[in-house]
């Protein structure tokens, strides 16, 4: 139950993009095609579940006991990076229909605040390791429907005669916030 | 000068240097920095509990305790003056918000009535929800001055006596949820917690029958096995109606048991009190009149025909459980008093 | 380079929001008020101007190949500077701030400054970018939040104007999106 809980709010009420305005960079910059969009959530999966399988290892191991918690960004930011630094170098190595598919998105997730953003949420929240990893998860299923569906919306767009001062980013942005005003018909559903 | 080649060598010293230097100066600003996120912590709980109770001068966050509920614990801040209760800060709390938790702080006089309340901590809608903070709304006036023993902690529209805030239902609700769990864990404990050992007088006027004089006046003094002990008689007319004893164990829990024992002329009891103790709480304490029926066991029992004794040692009492030794020893007083009663010499 | 313009670059031509749509994340998350976009632009002011400064002296010291570990622990340092002192010193609005403090470290206009500027240019040059820099997010935040604020609760740094209720929708999240979209219009239309 606590779970169901954690995956609606993680999803549809509290999306970490359209609500809690997380993961912006890559919401506006790799929504042009709903098959990048697709691979970027993959990627963003991937890497956040592990980031915060690690970053909570980390805080309740290390930090926490050793009174540390002050080093917390400086160590996660460190950790994440190196992380998907060695993710890349596995996946090439490991599964290289998996890298080809991800790969070129890996790169851009040490600067992509989401992942970094749902590390520290998850230890702010006070999870187990257990319930830490299904809001990691949902968080980037999350992620990933929103970049979907407004790769969607941009690729209807193009078809669009758009006034002039509006064309480009004004008017994706105008569409990403009817996207979060529809989202936000599901506050209160958990 | 020249940039640094990237030789094994040079990566990891540079690494290491930058880490090293940057983790000493963090630990350097986090000392200094320590004691003011402390303080400003302090400060914001301290104006809480001060905006929601009566002026006071103690330091309430020194005298809190907590209590356990369902879904977490609530926590009291005792506020007096003068080293009197003027009122109780309840951090209180509900996971039944439009978006999660909602921390308050509820203001109560020591009464019940609510004096004040502040929100600590929620995540509601901006412009919606937020509108329950006391200073972004009057939602929070209403409840100030009211005794929910005769004021419905409701919304209107569902049979109460609180008007919600427009279009936020769900966080009006849950807020007064919470201010109703304060208010009901107060009243429950505050029979506890306000329940003191009673004075001698008042205890012999517990344990002693229908008397009319004043006991305490002709207190008299009984040696028994080289101890002192005082007497009470209680009279009415020239008839006497029982006397009360003071008599006490060293063998309970932690130190001394003191009790007053009443007796009536046929050397029936007649009623126990507990004067002092220093048992265990949750256990030893329950031999207190208010905690348990333990003392019921005791009145209307003839020490000479019946053994005062728990049943584990073939007595006819049944023991405290987690407590047998304080049980014991509170027997054992009881047994003293009535010897003290029949065989003692007056001093 | 023309100090001048290295300064003024950042408030309008490469406004780090409206042109270059870096540090989105903090521009919306935190500008429900003019106030919080002010203090979110300022802490982060602080980090880009101290990182660059760092970073300009150190370049020569760090090769090539971890040079970008090196900035990100030099941010990231800052930036938990930045976190202690507001708990200390500014609780309230670290509390509204919350989670975009620690955010900053990922924000990709700080660490594109240390790694597109100040890594390949003087210190003095380096402190009028990160300035100018951080000026124009500051500039943008703050915009951004007054405008929210003015539509969403009819008042402007706190300072209520009309006893109405406001568009709420400006307050909550999707009117962060539609506020931006106008503001990079208008940025545009300037811009010519």
């Amino acid at each position: 139950m606590e779970y169901i809980a954690i995956v609606l709010s993680a999803i549809l009420v509290n999306n970490i993009v359209l609500a809690q305005f997380l993961g912006l960079c890559p919401f506006f910059g790799v929504s042009n095609r709903i098959s990048t969009a697709a691979g970027m959530g993959g990627a963003v999966m991937f890497v956040m579940t592990i980031a915060a399988i690690v970053t909570y290892m980390i805080s309740h191991y290390i930090l926490i006991p050793f009174d540390l918690i002050y080093l917390r960004t400086v160590t996660y930011i460190l950790v994440i990076s190196s992380l998907v630094q060695m993710v890349e170098i596995i996946l090439k190595k490991v599964s290289p229909p998996l890298y080809q598919a991800l790969g070129i998105f890996l790169p851009l997730m040490t600067t992509n605040c989401a992942i970094l953003g749902v590390a520290i949420l998850v230890i702010q929240n006070e999870y187990t390791l257990m319930s830490g990893v299904v809001f990691a998860i949902a968080h980037a299923i999350g992620f990933t429907l929103a970049l979907v569906i407004l790769a969607g919306i941009r690729e209807q767009l193009e078809l669009v005669n758009v006034p002039k001062g509006m064309r480009g980013n004004p008017v994706i942005l105008v569409a990403a916030g009817l996207l979060a005003l529809a989202f936000m018909g599901f506050a209160g559903i958990v | 000068m020249a940039k640094r080649e990237s030789t094994f060598f040079n990566m990891v010293m540079a690494l290491l240097v930058i880490t090293f230097i940057a983790s000493a100066s963090l630990g350097f600003i986090y000392e200094l920095t320590k004691e003011p996120i402390e303080a400003a912590r302090a400060a914001k709980k301290n104006n809480a509990i001060r905006s929601v109770v009566p002026v006071f001068d103690n330091n309430p966050s020194e005298e809190e305790y907590r209590i356990e509920v369902s879904g977490g614990e609530l926590v009291f801040y005792p506020a007096k003056k003068d080293g009197e209760l003027v009122g109780t800060a309840v951090e209180t709390f509900t996971n039944r918000g439009f978006s999660g938790e909602i921390i308050l702080m509820v203001g109560l006089l020591p009464d019940g009535t609510i004096h004040g309340i502040e929100v600590l901590e929620h995540k509601e809608t901006p412009g919606l929800g937020d509108k329950m903070e006391s200073d972004k709304s009057d939602f929070s006036v209403q409840f100030e001055g009211q005794n929910p023993e005769d004021f419905r902690l409701r919304l209107r529209q569902d049979g109460g006596d609180i008007d919600g805030i427009t279009a936020t239902t769900i966080s009006s609700r849950a807020y007064c949820e919470a201010v109703e769990l304060a208010w009901k864990v107060y009243i429950d404990k505050d029979a506890d917690v306000s329940y003191e050992l009673p004075a001698k007088e008042e205890a012999i006027d517990r344990v002693l029958p229908g008397f009319a004089n004043n006991p305490v006046m002709e207190e008299f003094q009984v040696v028994y096995e080289g101890k002192v002990y005082n007497l009470y008689p209680g009279r009415r007319g020239r008839n006497f109606t029982g006397t009360a004893v003071e008599s006490w164990s060293e063998s309970g829990y932690i130190g001394n048991i003191r009790l007053m024992v009443g007796f009536n002329q046929e050397g029936i009891i007649t009623g126990v009190e507990v004067l002092e103790h220093n048992e265990s709480a949750n256990y030893g304490d329950l031999i207190e009149n208010a905690r348990s029926d333990f003392y019921k066991q005791f009145v209307g029992r003839d020490p000479s025909g019946e053994v005062l004794k728990i049943r584990e040692d073939g007595g006819v009492i049944d023991g405290i459980s987690g407590a047998t030794v304080t049980a014991r020893a509170y027997c054992e007083a009881v047994q003293t008093a009535y010897e003290v009663y029949t065989r003692g010499e007056r001093n | 380079m023309d100090q001048a313009k290295n300064f003024t670059k950042g408030l309008i031509r490469e406004n780090p929001v409206f042109i270059l749509m870096l540090g989105l994340c903090p521009a919306l998350g935190t500008t429900t008020s003019a106030f919080n976009g002010m203090g979110m632009g300022l802490a982060t002011m602080f980090v880009v101007i101290m990182s660059n400064i760092v970073v300009s002296l150190i370049k020569n010291f760090v090769p090539s190949k971890v040079r970008i570990p090196c900035y990100i622990v030099v941010i990231a340092s800052f930036v938990t500077i930045v976190d202690l002192v507001m708990a200390a010193f500014m609780s309230p609005l670290h509390e509204q701030l919350g989670l975009f403090i620690p955010l900053i470290v990922v924000n990709c206009f700080v660490l594109g400054r240390a790694e597109a500027f100040a890594s390949k240019n003087t210190l003095w040059s380096s402190i009028i970018d990160g300035t100018g820099m951080g000026l124009g997010f500051t500039l943008a935040l703050t915009l951004l939040g007054a405008s929210r604020e003015i539509l969403g609760s009819n008042a402007i740094f706190g300072f209520q104007f009309l006893q109405a209720d406001g568009m709420l929708v400006f307050v909550l999240a999707p009117g962060a999106f539609i506020a931006l979209g106008y503001l990079i219009a208008l940025a545009n239309k300037l811009n010519k």
